[in-house]
Protein backbone atom coordinates (compact mmCIF):
# COMPACT_ATOMS: atom_id res chain seq x y z
CA UNK A 1 0.00 0.00 0.00
CA UNK A 2 2.78 2.29 1.02
CA UNK A 3 4.61 1.26 -2.11
CA UNK A 4 1.58 2.12 -4.20
CA UNK A 5 1.40 5.59 -2.66
CA UNK A 6 5.04 6.13 -3.30
CA UNK A 7 4.60 4.86 -6.89
CA UNK A 8 1.75 7.35 -7.47
CA UNK A 9 3.80 10.22 -6.07
CA UNK A 10 6.74 9.19 -8.20
CA UNK A 11 4.51 8.90 -11.24
CA UNK A 12 3.00 12.36 -10.66
CA UNK A 13 6.44 13.87 -10.25
CA UNK A 14 7.68 12.14 -13.39
CA UNK A 15 4.69 13.36 -15.43
CA UNK A 16 5.15 16.91 -14.12
CA UNK A 17 8.83 16.86 -14.98
CA UNK A 18 8.01 15.49 -18.42
CA UNK A 19 5.50 18.26 -19.01
CA UNK A 20 8.07 20.85 -17.95
CA UNK A 21 10.64 19.38 -20.35
CA UNK A 22 8.13 19.30 -23.22
CA UNK A 23 7.18 22.91 -22.48
CA UNK A 24 10.84 23.92 -22.53
CA UNK A 25 11.37 22.08 -25.85
CA UNK A 26 8.26 23.72 -27.31
CA UNK A 27 9.53 27.08 -26.09
CA UNK A 28 12.84 26.52 -27.90
CA UNK A 29 10.97 25.52 -31.04
CA UNK A 30 8.78 28.59 -30.95
CA UNK A 31 11.80 30.78 -30.40
CA UNK A 32 13.57 29.14 -33.33
CA UNK A 33 10.56 29.62 -35.61
CA UNK A 34 10.08 33.22 -34.55
CA UNK A 35 13.76 33.93 -35.05
CA UNK A 36 13.46 32.73 -38.64
CA UNK A 37 10.37 34.78 -39.44
CA UNK A 38 10.95 37.06 -42.38
CA UNK A 39 10.72 40.69 -41.52
CA UNK A 40 8.46 43.00 -43.53
CA UNK A 41 9.70 45.88 -45.59
CA UNK A 42 12.86 47.20 -44.09
CA UNK A 43 12.03 50.84 -44.55
CA UNK A 44 10.84 52.80 -41.59
CA UNK A 45 7.37 54.19 -41.60
CA UNK A 46 6.93 57.16 -39.33
CA UNK A 47 3.62 57.82 -37.74
CA UNK A 48 3.03 61.49 -37.72
CA UNK A 49 0.32 64.07 -37.39
CA UNK A 50 -1.81 63.82 -40.52
CA UNK A 51 -0.71 66.63 -42.72
CA UNK A 52 -1.89 67.24 -46.26
CA UNK A 53 1.15 67.45 -48.50
CA UNK A 54 1.70 70.78 -50.14
CA UNK A 55 4.24 69.56 -52.66
CA UNK A 56 3.90 68.11 -56.14
CA UNK A 57 3.17 64.40 -56.11
CA UNK A 58 4.03 62.35 -59.19
CA UNK A 59 1.95 59.29 -59.88
CA UNK A 60 1.89 57.49 -63.22
CA UNK A 61 0.81 54.07 -64.37
CA UNK A 62 2.96 52.56 -67.09
CA UNK A 63 3.49 49.10 -68.58
CA UNK A 64 6.78 47.49 -67.62
CA UNK A 65 6.57 44.65 -70.10
CA UNK A 66 5.35 43.90 -73.56
CA UNK A 67 5.10 40.60 -75.33
CA UNK A 68 4.67 39.16 -78.79
CA UNK A 69 4.77 35.73 -80.35
CA UNK A 70 6.00 34.55 -83.72
CA UNK A 71 4.07 31.75 -85.36
CA UNK A 72 7.06 29.76 -86.46
CA UNK A 73 7.27 26.86 -88.85
CA UNK A 74 9.26 23.68 -89.30
CA UNK A 75 8.43 23.72 -93.01
CA UNK A 76 11.48 24.89 -94.94
CA UNK A 77 9.20 26.40 -97.60
CA UNK A 78 7.72 28.91 -95.14
CA UNK A 79 10.06 31.72 -96.06
CA UNK A 80 7.83 34.63 -95.15
CA UNK A 81 9.02 37.78 -93.46
CA UNK A 82 7.71 37.96 -89.90
CA UNK A 83 4.95 40.51 -89.67
CA UNK A 84 1.41 41.03 -88.52
CA UNK A 85 0.33 41.40 -92.13
CA UNK A 86 1.73 37.97 -92.95
CA UNK A 87 -0.21 36.51 -90.05
CA UNK A 88 2.84 35.08 -88.32
CA UNK A 89 3.30 37.72 -85.62
CA UNK A 90 0.87 37.79 -82.70
CA UNK A 91 0.45 40.88 -80.55
CA UNK A 92 -1.54 40.94 -77.31
CA UNK A 93 -4.56 42.83 -78.57
CA UNK A 94 -5.16 40.52 -81.50
CA UNK A 95 -8.72 39.25 -81.40
CA UNK A 96 -10.19 36.22 -83.03
CA UNK A 97 -13.14 36.74 -85.30
CA UNK A 98 -15.33 33.76 -86.09
CA UNK A 99 -15.79 33.46 -89.83
CA UNK A 100 -17.70 30.18 -89.80
CA UNK A 101 -19.59 29.59 -86.56
CA UNK A 102 -19.82 26.07 -85.24
CA UNK A 103 -23.31 24.88 -86.10
CA UNK A 104 -25.50 21.85 -85.75
CA UNK A 105 -24.42 20.45 -89.10
CA UNK A 106 -21.16 19.27 -87.60
CA UNK A 107 -19.07 21.83 -89.46
CA UNK A 108 -16.02 22.83 -87.48
CA UNK A 109 -15.80 26.48 -86.63
CA UNK A 110 -13.28 28.53 -88.56
CA UNK A 111 -11.52 31.49 -87.16
CA UNK A 112 -9.58 34.35 -88.61
CA UNK A 113 -7.05 36.44 -86.81
CA UNK A 114 -7.98 40.06 -87.11
CA UNK A 115 -6.48 43.10 -85.53
CA UNK A 116 -9.41 45.15 -84.41
CA UNK A 117 -7.89 48.53 -83.73
CA UNK A 118 -4.21 47.88 -83.54
CA UNK A 119 -2.43 47.04 -80.31
CA UNK A 120 -2.45 49.79 -77.75
CA UNK A 121 -1.69 50.13 -74.07
CA UNK A 122 -2.86 52.76 -71.62
CA UNK A 123 -0.62 55.15 -69.69
CA UNK A 124 -2.22 57.10 -66.87
CA UNK A 125 -1.22 60.25 -65.02
CA UNK A 126 -2.50 60.98 -61.49
CA UNK A 127 0.03 63.72 -60.66
CA UNK A 128 -0.98 66.94 -58.91
CA UNK A 129 0.69 70.05 -57.55
CA UNK A 130 -0.08 73.06 -55.36
CA UNK A 131 0.59 76.60 -56.53
CA UNK A 132 3.07 78.50 -54.39
CA UNK A 133 0.46 81.04 -53.32
CA UNK A 134 -1.67 78.27 -51.73
CA UNK A 135 1.19 76.31 -50.18
CA UNK A 136 0.71 77.72 -46.68
CA UNK A 137 -3.00 76.99 -46.52
CA UNK A 138 -4.30 74.20 -44.34
CA UNK A 139 -6.13 72.51 -47.20
CA UNK A 140 -4.31 73.77 -50.25
CA UNK A 141 -5.99 73.63 -53.63
CA UNK A 142 -4.42 70.90 -55.73
CA UNK A 143 -4.35 70.96 -59.51
CA UNK A 144 -3.51 68.36 -62.11
CA UNK A 145 0.12 68.30 -63.21
CA UNK A 146 1.18 67.25 -66.72
CA UNK A 147 4.19 64.96 -67.07
CA UNK A 148 6.34 63.67 -69.87
CA UNK A 149 7.58 60.10 -70.07
CA UNK A 150 10.36 58.68 -72.16
CA UNK A 151 10.79 54.91 -72.29
CA UNK A 152 13.89 52.96 -73.19
CA UNK A 153 14.95 49.37 -73.61
CA UNK A 154 18.18 47.78 -72.50
CA UNK A 155 20.31 47.30 -75.63
CA UNK A 156 22.34 44.31 -74.61
CA UNK A 157 20.71 41.14 -73.41
CA UNK A 158 22.51 37.97 -72.46
CA UNK A 159 22.06 35.40 -75.24
CA UNK A 160 23.16 32.43 -73.17
CA UNK A 161 20.89 30.07 -71.32
CA UNK A 162 17.97 27.89 -72.28
CA UNK A 163 15.53 30.70 -73.00
CA UNK A 164 17.44 32.03 -76.03
CA UNK A 165 17.07 35.73 -75.35
CA UNK A 166 16.01 38.13 -78.03
CA UNK A 167 17.96 41.21 -78.97
CA UNK A 168 16.47 44.69 -79.41
CA UNK A 169 17.57 46.49 -82.57
CA UNK A 170 17.84 50.21 -83.18
CA UNK A 171 16.89 49.82 -86.86
CA UNK A 172 13.99 47.98 -88.49
CA UNK A 173 15.10 44.31 -88.69
CA UNK A 174 12.14 43.13 -90.81
CA UNK A 175 13.02 41.25 -93.98
CA UNK A 176 11.75 42.86 -97.15
CA UNK A 177 10.94 39.46 -98.65
CA UNK A 178 13.38 39.78 -101.55
CA UNK A 179 15.04 36.45 -102.29
CA UNK A 180 18.44 38.04 -102.80
CA UNK A 181 18.49 39.40 -99.28
CA UNK A 182 17.44 36.16 -97.61
CA UNK A 183 20.84 35.31 -96.19
CA UNK A 184 21.22 38.80 -94.75
CA UNK A 185 17.70 38.56 -93.32
CA UNK A 186 18.65 35.40 -91.47
CA UNK A 187 21.22 37.38 -89.53
CA UNK A 188 18.36 39.31 -87.97
CA UNK A 189 16.87 36.16 -86.46
CA UNK A 190 15.40 37.04 -83.05
CA UNK A 191 16.08 40.74 -83.39
CA UNK A 192 13.19 43.09 -82.81
CA UNK A 193 12.36 46.75 -82.71
CA UNK A 194 9.44 48.18 -80.82
CA UNK A 195 7.48 51.33 -81.53
CA UNK A 196 5.28 53.21 -79.07
CA UNK A 197 2.96 55.94 -80.24
CA UNK A 198 4.49 55.48 -83.72
CA UNK A 199 7.93 56.33 -82.34
CA UNK A 200 10.72 53.76 -82.53
CA UNK A 201 13.16 52.74 -79.82
CA UNK A 202 15.97 53.77 -82.12
CA UNK A 203 18.21 56.24 -80.33
CA UNK A 204 21.22 54.38 -79.01
CA UNK A 205 22.54 56.07 -75.93
CA UNK A 206 23.57 55.70 -72.35
CA UNK A 207 21.76 56.22 -69.15
CA UNK A 208 23.37 58.98 -67.23
CA UNK A 209 22.35 58.08 -63.71
CA UNK A 210 22.39 54.31 -63.36
CA UNK A 211 25.54 52.27 -63.16
CA UNK A 212 23.94 48.87 -63.79
CA UNK A 213 22.07 49.75 -67.00
CA UNK A 214 24.25 51.71 -69.39
CA UNK A 215 23.65 50.98 -73.07
CA UNK A 216 20.04 51.58 -73.99
CA UNK A 217 17.78 52.37 -76.92
CA UNK A 218 15.69 55.44 -76.15
CA UNK A 219 12.36 56.13 -77.77
CA UNK A 220 12.76 58.81 -80.43
CA UNK A 221 10.83 61.42 -78.46
CA UNK A 222 8.98 62.11 -75.24
CA UNK A 223 5.36 61.08 -74.75
CA UNK A 224 3.41 63.90 -73.18
CA UNK A 225 0.68 63.05 -70.70
CA UNK A 226 -1.98 65.65 -69.97
CA UNK A 227 -2.73 66.79 -66.43
CA UNK A 228 -5.51 64.84 -64.67
CA UNK A 229 -8.80 66.54 -65.46
CA UNK A 230 -10.66 68.79 -63.02
CA UNK A 231 -8.98 67.73 -59.78
CA UNK A 232 -11.04 70.29 -57.84
CA UNK A 233 -14.28 68.46 -58.65
CA UNK A 234 -13.09 64.86 -58.88
CA UNK A 235 -10.91 65.16 -55.81
CA UNK A 236 -7.58 63.68 -54.77
CA UNK A 237 -6.23 61.15 -52.29
CA UNK A 238 -4.58 61.97 -48.96
CA UNK A 239 -1.25 61.27 -50.67
CA UNK A 240 -2.01 64.06 -53.13
CA UNK A 241 -2.78 62.01 -56.25
CA UNK A 242 -5.82 62.69 -58.44
CA UNK A 243 -8.82 60.41 -58.09
CA UNK A 244 -9.39 60.52 -61.85
CA UNK A 245 -6.31 60.31 -64.06
CA UNK A 246 -5.66 61.55 -67.53
CA UNK A 247 -5.33 58.55 -69.80
CA UNK A 248 -3.60 58.06 -73.10
CA UNK A 249 -3.69 54.92 -75.19
CA UNK A 250 -0.47 54.57 -77.08
CA UNK A 251 -0.18 52.33 -80.09
CA UNK A 252 2.35 49.52 -80.03
CA UNK A 253 4.05 47.99 -83.02
CA UNK A 254 6.74 45.37 -83.19
CA UNK A 255 9.13 44.73 -86.08
CA UNK A 256 10.69 41.30 -86.03
CA UNK A 257 13.69 40.08 -88.02
CA UNK A 258 14.43 36.70 -89.51
CA UNK A 259 12.40 34.36 -91.67
CA UNK A 260 9.37 32.40 -90.49
CA UNK A 261 10.99 28.98 -90.75
CA UNK A 262 13.89 30.09 -88.55
CA UNK A 263 11.48 30.10 -85.62
CA UNK A 264 11.16 26.38 -85.03
CA UNK A 265 10.84 26.07 -81.28
CA UNK A 266 8.27 27.58 -79.01
CA UNK A 267 10.84 29.13 -76.71
CA UNK A 268 12.31 30.86 -79.78
CA UNK A 269 8.96 32.29 -80.74
CA UNK A 270 7.77 34.14 -77.65
CA UNK A 271 9.26 37.32 -76.29
CA UNK A 272 8.19 39.26 -73.25
CA UNK A 273 10.52 42.20 -72.81
CA UNK A 274 10.97 44.87 -70.19
CA UNK A 275 10.25 48.54 -70.84
CA UNK A 276 12.08 51.08 -68.67
CA UNK A 277 10.78 54.59 -68.11
CA UNK A 278 11.96 58.07 -67.30
CA UNK A 279 9.36 60.45 -65.88
CA UNK A 280 9.82 64.22 -66.04
CA UNK A 281 7.33 66.34 -64.09
CA UNK A 282 5.83 69.23 -66.00
CA UNK A 283 4.62 72.55 -64.64
CA UNK A 284 1.22 73.84 -63.73
CA UNK A 285 -0.22 75.90 -66.57
CA UNK A 286 -0.05 79.66 -66.15
CA UNK A 287 -3.20 81.22 -64.71
CA UNK A 288 -5.03 83.14 -67.38
CA UNK A 289 -6.67 86.33 -66.24
CA UNK A 290 -10.39 86.48 -66.99
CA UNK B 1 14.95 0.49 -4.12
CA UNK B 2 15.82 4.19 -3.87
CA UNK B 3 18.55 3.77 -6.46
CA UNK B 4 16.16 1.87 -8.68
CA UNK B 5 13.56 4.66 -8.39
CA UNK B 6 16.12 7.29 -9.25
CA UNK B 7 17.20 5.21 -12.22
CA UNK B 8 13.58 4.87 -13.37
CA UNK B 9 13.03 8.60 -13.00
CA UNK B 10 16.17 9.32 -14.94
CA UNK B 11 15.21 6.92 -17.72
CA UNK B 12 11.71 8.42 -18.04
CA UNK B 13 13.07 11.95 -18.03
CA UNK B 14 15.61 11.02 -20.67
CA UNK B 15 12.89 9.39 -22.75
CA UNK B 16 10.69 12.48 -22.50
CA UNK B 17 13.61 14.72 -23.38
CA UNK B 18 14.41 12.52 -26.37
CA UNK B 19 10.78 12.67 -27.50
CA UNK B 20 10.87 16.47 -27.24
CA UNK B 21 14.16 16.79 -29.07
CA UNK B 22 13.02 14.26 -31.70
CA UNK B 23 9.83 16.20 -32.28
CA UNK B 24 11.85 19.39 -32.65
CA UNK B 25 14.28 17.86 -35.13
CA UNK B 26 11.40 16.28 -37.09
CA UNK B 27 9.65 19.65 -37.29
CA UNK B 28 12.73 21.45 -38.54
CA UNK B 29 13.55 18.73 -41.08
CA UNK B 30 10.01 18.68 -42.43
CA UNK B 31 10.09 22.44 -42.69
CA UNK B 32 13.34 22.45 -44.65
CA UNK B 33 12.11 19.67 -46.90
CA UNK B 34 8.93 21.64 -47.58
CA UNK B 35 11.05 24.62 -48.56
CA UNK B 36 13.25 22.61 -50.92
CA UNK B 37 10.16 21.18 -52.60
CA UNK B 38 9.31 24.76 -53.57
CA UNK B 39 12.66 25.38 -55.29
CA UNK B 40 12.46 26.34 -58.97
CA UNK B 41 12.85 23.56 -61.49
CA UNK B 42 16.17 23.98 -63.27
CA UNK B 43 14.86 22.13 -66.31
CA UNK B 44 11.99 24.57 -66.85
CA UNK B 45 12.29 26.47 -70.13
CA UNK B 46 11.11 30.00 -70.78
CA UNK B 47 8.11 30.42 -73.03
CA UNK B 48 4.95 28.44 -73.42
CA UNK B 49 4.25 24.78 -73.77
CA UNK B 50 3.73 23.82 -77.43
CA UNK B 51 0.20 23.27 -78.60
CA UNK B 52 -1.50 26.46 -77.49
CA UNK B 53 -3.89 28.09 -79.92
CA UNK B 54 -3.15 31.54 -81.30
CA UNK B 55 -5.97 32.98 -79.24
CA UNK B 56 -4.60 31.38 -76.07
CA UNK B 57 -1.16 32.82 -76.79
CA UNK B 58 -2.62 36.28 -77.46
CA UNK B 59 -4.64 36.07 -74.23
CA UNK B 60 -1.56 35.06 -72.26
CA UNK B 61 0.41 37.94 -73.73
CA UNK B 62 -2.43 40.30 -72.85
CA UNK B 63 -2.47 38.98 -69.29
CA UNK B 64 1.29 39.48 -69.07
CA UNK B 65 0.93 43.12 -70.04
CA UNK B 66 -1.89 43.62 -67.54
CA UNK B 67 0.34 42.13 -64.83
CA UNK B 68 3.14 44.43 -65.93
CA UNK B 69 1.15 47.64 -65.42
CA UNK B 70 2.59 49.44 -62.43
CA UNK B 71 1.72 52.66 -60.65
CA UNK B 72 4.51 54.63 -59.00
CA UNK B 73 4.05 57.54 -56.62
CA UNK B 74 6.70 59.92 -55.31
CA UNK B 75 7.04 63.60 -54.35
CA UNK B 76 8.42 65.71 -57.19
CA UNK B 77 9.87 68.52 -55.05
CA UNK B 78 10.40 67.16 -51.54
CA UNK B 79 11.44 69.58 -48.81
CA UNK B 80 14.18 68.33 -46.47
CA UNK B 81 14.59 70.05 -43.13
CA UNK B 82 17.68 70.28 -40.91
CA UNK B 83 20.08 69.80 -43.84
CA UNK B 84 18.56 66.52 -44.95
CA UNK B 85 17.49 64.96 -41.66
CA UNK B 86 13.85 64.63 -42.60
CA UNK B 87 11.98 65.07 -45.84
CA UNK B 88 8.66 63.93 -47.23
CA UNK B 89 9.60 61.73 -50.18
CA UNK B 90 6.11 60.19 -50.28
CA UNK B 91 6.99 56.86 -51.94
CA UNK B 92 3.80 54.91 -52.49
CA UNK B 93 3.45 51.35 -53.78
CA UNK B 94 -0.30 50.92 -54.14
CA UNK B 95 -1.93 47.62 -53.22
CA UNK B 96 -3.03 47.01 -56.82
CA UNK B 97 0.59 46.71 -57.97
CA UNK B 98 2.16 43.30 -58.39
CA UNK B 99 5.73 44.43 -57.92
CA UNK B 100 7.76 45.45 -54.89
CA UNK B 101 9.80 48.64 -55.13
CA UNK B 102 13.28 49.52 -54.06
CA UNK B 103 14.07 53.21 -54.35
CA UNK B 104 17.41 54.94 -54.63
CA UNK B 105 17.83 58.69 -54.70
CA UNK B 106 20.81 59.77 -56.78
CA UNK B 107 22.25 63.23 -57.22
CA UNK B 108 22.20 64.17 -60.92
CA UNK B 109 25.48 66.02 -60.67
CA UNK B 110 27.57 63.23 -59.17
CA UNK B 111 25.46 60.08 -59.35
CA UNK B 112 25.97 59.68 -55.61
CA UNK B 113 23.32 57.65 -53.78
CA UNK B 114 21.91 59.84 -51.03
CA UNK B 115 19.04 57.60 -49.98
CA UNK B 116 18.23 53.94 -50.41
CA UNK B 117 15.02 52.30 -49.29
CA UNK B 118 14.50 48.69 -48.41
CA UNK B 119 12.00 46.62 -50.33
CA UNK B 120 8.57 48.25 -50.31
CA UNK B 121 5.83 45.73 -51.00
CA UNK B 122 2.49 46.58 -52.67
CA UNK B 123 0.19 48.21 -50.15
CA UNK B 124 3.05 49.93 -48.28
CA UNK B 125 4.44 53.43 -48.37
CA UNK B 126 7.35 55.40 -46.99
CA UNK B 127 6.46 58.98 -46.24
CA UNK B 128 9.42 60.60 -44.51
CA UNK B 129 13.06 59.69 -45.09
CA UNK B 130 16.47 60.85 -43.97
CA UNK B 131 19.27 61.50 -46.46
CA UNK B 132 22.54 59.76 -45.73
CA UNK B 133 24.52 62.96 -46.22
CA UNK B 134 24.36 66.46 -44.76
CA UNK B 135 23.52 69.10 -47.35
CA UNK B 136 23.84 72.84 -47.27
CA UNK B 137 20.56 74.67 -47.73
CA UNK B 138 19.65 74.91 -51.39
CA UNK B 139 18.08 73.09 -54.31
CA UNK B 140 19.55 69.89 -55.73
CA UNK B 141 18.50 68.02 -58.86
CA UNK B 142 18.21 64.29 -58.28
CA UNK B 143 16.72 61.16 -59.80
CA UNK B 144 14.60 58.67 -57.92
CA UNK B 145 15.47 55.27 -59.37
CA UNK B 146 12.53 52.98 -58.65
CA UNK B 147 13.50 49.37 -59.30
CA UNK B 148 10.70 46.82 -59.48
CA UNK B 149 10.93 43.26 -58.23
CA UNK B 150 8.65 40.26 -58.33
CA UNK B 151 10.23 38.01 -55.74
CA UNK B 152 7.65 35.29 -56.40
CA UNK B 153 9.18 34.87 -59.85
CA UNK B 154 12.81 35.95 -59.64
CA UNK B 155 15.22 37.97 -57.53
CA UNK B 156 16.37 39.81 -60.65
CA UNK B 157 15.11 43.31 -61.22
CA UNK B 158 12.11 43.37 -63.56
CA UNK B 159 12.37 46.95 -64.72
CA UNK B 160 13.04 50.47 -63.56
CA UNK B 161 11.33 53.83 -63.53
CA UNK B 162 13.39 56.98 -63.07
CA UNK B 163 11.66 60.11 -61.84
CA UNK B 164 13.41 63.45 -62.12
CA UNK B 165 12.91 65.39 -58.89
CA UNK B 166 14.13 68.56 -57.22
CA UNK B 167 15.23 68.47 -53.58
CA UNK B 168 14.69 71.61 -51.49
CA UNK B 169 17.06 71.42 -48.51
CA UNK B 170 16.58 73.80 -45.57
CA UNK B 171 18.77 74.28 -42.53
CA UNK B 172 15.81 74.96 -40.23
CA UNK B 173 12.72 72.90 -39.46
CA UNK B 174 9.80 72.57 -41.84
CA UNK B 175 7.58 69.75 -40.63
Amino acid sequence: MNDRKQWRQWKTKAVMKGIVIILICTGFLCFSVLAEEESGPTSNVWLDVIQMPTQAQISVTVPLSYGFAVIGSVNSNDKNPVSKENGNLLLPNVRVVVTTPSGTSGVNAEYAIQTVSGSSIPIRNYSTDVRDEYADEELPLREGLPVEVKPYMVAFQDSSGPTHHWQPASADPTWDGTAGTEDAAKLNFKKFQMLLDNLAFSVAGQKSIDSTVKDVFWLEDFIALDAPPNVVDYGYTSAGTAQVPSEKYISVQVRVGGIQNQYKQVEESVKVGAIYWEVIPGELPAVTEP
Amino acid sequence: MTKSKKLHTLIILLLLALIGIGAGIYYQMTRESNLSRLARDELALGGMLPGKSEQEIADLLGAKIAEGMVDIGIAAEPVFERNGKKGRLGIENIAANRYSFQVELKLDETGEVIYQSGLIDPGYYVEFVELNKTFQAGDYRATAVISTYSLDETEDRISEINVKILLHVMDGTFY
